[in-house]
């Protein structure tokens, strides 16, 4: 299964689905989790990103009422949240696995697109 | 690597070979070669090819682990979109924006919104299709009857814009969103809009609409990326119509015409059944037996061995079929190419041809492709002769054109690359080694863009007797709308997609005179041509453009020659603004009334992006007068390609002359070889100089008479005049007229 995550990545160069490092609609606790496989976490850590995640989703749950959903408003308006989460996030990590979290928010998109789908590639082509 | 890649090759073309030996006809040799590449290439890796990683995603989304994952699903959605499936690809845009949380980001809103707008030009301009259809600026028939897909798409430009202020690439969609809905500009929030659009900004050199009459003559193939002859493949005097599409499994169309305004589809009976693929088709003779044959260019974008595919040589026999002679011609190669130029380098009567390949290696990939010079060994074979004549550029070539710039007598090359180098080939002459170049672009000043290019040819812009270049920038590292706003809102981004016009200086030299041109426009041109639509002596330009991104959402553009001074645009007035994806482009008078329409093949990079070809019939531009020369070499190749016309003549009490080369116009768009001059007010032609290409043996032709179709042979001091029925296009039932409101309306 690995090998065919790898090749769906090379084939599609896979963008963040809106997501950068953790499933949507998972809970706090199995965001955390998530996380402590991909930055290594320490178990305090962990426990303390549970609790960031709590209440950041218990504040994503008023939003979500408040905009009755409507997705896009609700992106823009979740945008200070997400800010403040990761803002956190950062404030329990050391410098390493804040740097790793980093290229983990980074999507893989180039900011409005090279123009080429997933053609030729202009940038390649240097 | 390239010891790998060569043993590949010719354990492809041993497997080739076999296989001929089995065929009962080299048509059924080609056909079965490009059949075994088509299979071969579908595959996830390659990067052209969505339906097989559409199969590979579903296989995916099949699997217990990643039944459910945003990142498939996501990918999946877009790769829906390039299959031409965009309700499914919306639906699951709307699915995964359902499900999104406290960390979700903005990045996938650009690939929702494009979606809908796609669902739009799906619903409306190809479901319902009206001439009207995608023409910038969009209004009439044209505005979406079916609203949704841009009513969505509005909805998501407006949040993101809100996020990203400065996202040029939405506030041009959002432009055009609103423009499909008929309410550009008036609602469209003061801070997004785009003034401007819907007009010309030379109000002076407004033309009257041109009306695509292609739906009416069934001529509106639907398809990818191709390219287009017009030319009198049957020898009755009559234009006809060839077309290809880049994927090996699109088909060529031969539209014959039937002399009465009407065209028949024969390519079964041509033979031509199978003959797939092709980004750009041109004609030749290259056996001068008088009787255009046709070569096809393919491979083209395709990186990784997968555009390592034939080009086509189709002979044509006179009884209206062709028959492919690539490999007993010695054209059989395996690089990827669309385009060549076909030219006598050695003045010795016979065609030969110069193909510009794409390298890719500067991609990682070994890649031993080079530009090829074939010379006709007047026997009906070629012989490679690159290496002697010092001709193997090896670059990512998306263009070549050939001309004497420099009035030696010798027939020069001009080669426009993605690598961003460009190249001007001297043509030595004769040697004792045969032909020879040497490259002279640092001396010619051509060296100075530095940026990517695409089409490109020579042509003679100001009549002052020398042939001028045109390359076009093709150069971007986002999609195009974002170019095209940058430039609406006063802060163009320098150079690009613009056409960048050379002087010639008449001394080897050439001088950039794009911005006194007034072509410092963002263009991004991919199919061009040129031709005269106003019989003024001054040659007019059409750019079909794009790029695979369907965000990159540009209208074609069409430029008027204002007395070889500058370019006006015209794209607006004349209703030509086609904002799907533009290739091949050729102008032709093809109903022999002394006016050019153009055919422009439409239609993308994948099967989604497929779309109606257009023929836009002039509605007379001008009442200037006109002349058609078809020439006949005999010492020169016999379609006299290369040859040079120069008319003189008396207009308004002014004596000028008008210059032209005989060829099919550009590197992408295959006009026809029969020259249509137009001469302005003038009454008469004083004189009618032809230099015939090879020899260069000179013939006049004093006082002659406009508005009539001569046919030229070479030593013959009397022309002959040929007789052609003036053609009305007619649809099966009734003539195809100028719409009344429409010509109402312009000067």
């Amino acid at each position: 299964m690995r090998k065919f995550l790898l090749l769906c990545c090379m084939f599609i160069g896979l963008a963040a689905a809106g997501n950068a490092q953790t499933k949507p609609g998972a809970k706090p606790v199995e965001k955390s989790k998530e996380l402590q496989k991909q930055l290594k976490l320490t178990d305090k850590q962990t426990e303390k990103i549970a609790a960031i995640y709590q209440e950041s989703s218990e504040k994503f749950e008023k939003i979500k009422a408040a905009d009755k959903g409507d997705n896009t408003k609700m992106l823009v308006d979740i945008k200070p949240l997400r800010a403040t989460t990761i803002s956190n996030i950062k404030a329990v990590l050391t410098k390493t696995q804040a740097v790793k979290y980093d290229k983990l928010l980074k999507g893989t998109k180039a900011a409005g697109g090279s123009g080429w789908g997933d053609g030729w590639s202009a940038t390649n082509g240097q | 690597m390239i010891k790998k890649k060569i043993t590949a090759a010719l354990v492809m073309l041993c497997g080739f070979t076999i296989i001929a030996s089995c065929q009962s006809s080299s048509n059924e040799e080609m056909v079965s070669i490009l059949k075994q590449i088509n299979k071969k290439n579908f595959t996830i890796s390659n990067p052209f090819n969505p339906e097989a990683k559409l199969a590979y995603c579903d296989s995916l989304l099949k699997t217990k682990r990643l039944g459910k994952s945003p990142e498939i699903l996501f990918s999946k959605a877009s790769l829906l979109l390039k299959a031409g499936q965009e309700q499914q690809s919306v639906n699951i845009y709307k699915n995964l924006m359902d499900n999104i949380d406290y960390m979700s980001t903005d990045e996938m809103l650009p690939d929702q919104a494009i979606a809908y707008m796609r669902l739009g030009e799906r619903s409306n301009c190809m479901l319902n299709h009206t001439g009207s259809s995608c023409i910038f600026p969009i209004k009439d028939d044209g505005v979406h009857k079916l609203q949704t897909g841009s009513r969505k798409a509005i909805d998501i430009y407006k949040t993101l814009l809100k996020l990203r202020p400065g996202d040029y690439e939405s506030r041009w969609l959002i432009n055009i969103a609103y423009m499909t809905l008929g309410e550009y500009p008036q609602k469209v929030p003061q801070n997004v809009l785009i003034p401007g659009l819907n007009i010309d900004s030379d109000t002076a050199y407004q033309v009257k609409p041109f009306v695509d009459v292609a739906a009416s003559l069934g001529l509106n193939i639907n398809g990818r990326a191709g390219g287009v002859i017009v030319d009198d493949f049957n020898n009755d005097g009559y234009l006809d119509i060839m077309t290809s599409g880049w994927d090996l499994s699109d088909p060529m169309h031969y539209f014959q015409n039937n002399q009465d305004g009407t065209f028949s589809d024969r390519t079964e009976a041509a033979g031509l059944t199978g003959i797939t693929g092709g980004l750009n088709i041109q004609q030749t003779d290259y056996n001068n037996d008088g009787k255009l044959d046709i070569f096809v260019l393919r491979g083209a974008w395709l990186t990784k061995g997968f555009g390592n595919q034939p080009s086509s040589l189709l002979r044509n026999n006179g009884d209206g079929t062709f028959t492919d002679v690539t490999t007993i011609s010695g054209l059989f190669m395996l690089h990827p190419t669309q385009t060549a130029t076909w030219a006598d380098f050695n003045n010795d009567g016979w065609l030969d041809v110069f193909v510009g390949n794409e390298n890719s290696e500067s991609m990682y990939f070994a890649d031993e492709s080079t530009c090829q010079l074939y010379m006709n060994n007047r026997n009906g074979t070629f012989t490679n002769v690159t290496t002697a004549a010092h001709c193997g550029i090896k670059a990512f070539v998306k263009g070549v054109t050939s001309a004497d710039y420099d009035h030696d007598g010798f027939v020069d090359v001009f080669i426009s690359t993605m690598d961003g180098h460009k190249y001007l080939l001297k043509n030595k002459g004769k040697t004792e080694a045969g032909v020879d170049f040497e490259d002279v672009t640092a001396q010619s000043g051509l060296d100075q863009i530095k940026q990517r290019t695409f089409t490109t040819w020579f042509y003679d812009y100001n009549n002052d007797g020398w042939p001028d270049l045109m390359v076009a920038n093709y150069h971007f590292e986002r999609t195009l709308g974002y170019y095209s706003a940058a430039a609406a809102l006063g802060k163009a981004v320098p150079e690009a997609g613009n056409i960048y016009l050379y002087k010639n200086n008449h001394d080897g030299t050439f001088t950039n005179v794009t911005k006194e041109a007034g072509l410092d426009k963002v263009v991004y041109s991919m199919g061009a041509n040129f031709g005269d639509i106003d019989n003024d002596g001054y040659l007019d330009m059409y750019f079909g453009t794009g790029n695979p991104d369907f965000r990159s959402l540009v209208p074609n553009k069409f430029f008027r020659n204002i007395g070889g001074k500058r370019f006006a645009d015209i794209t607006s007035s004349s209703r030509m603004g086609n904002l799907q994806k533009g290739h091949g482009v050729a102008f032709a008078d093809l109903r022999n009334v002394g006016q050019q329409d153009i055919f422009a093949e439409m239609g993308g990079a994948y099967i989604g992006d497929s779309y109606t070809s257009s023929l836009y019939m002039n509605p007379g531009v001008s009442n200037n007068n006109w002349i058609s020369l078809k020439l006949n070499g005999t010492k020169a190749n016999n379609a006299a390609i290369g040859s040079h016309i120069k008319l003189t003549f008396v207009e308004n009490g002014v004596k000028r002359s008008v210059y032209r080369d005989v060829n099919s116009g550009g590197s992408f768009g295959s006009s026809p070889l029969r020259q249509e001059m137009g001469i302005g007010q003038a009454k008469v032609i004083d004189e009618i100089e032809i230099k015939w290409a090879g020899s260069g043996a000179v013939q006049y032709f004093k006082n002659v008479a406009p508005n009539q179709f001569l046919n030229i042979t070479e030593g013959n001091a009397q022309y002959k005049t040929t007789q052609l029925t003036k053609l009305i296009f007619r649809s099966k039932s009734m003539p195809v007229c100028m719409p009344m409101q429409m010509t109402a309306k312009t000067n």
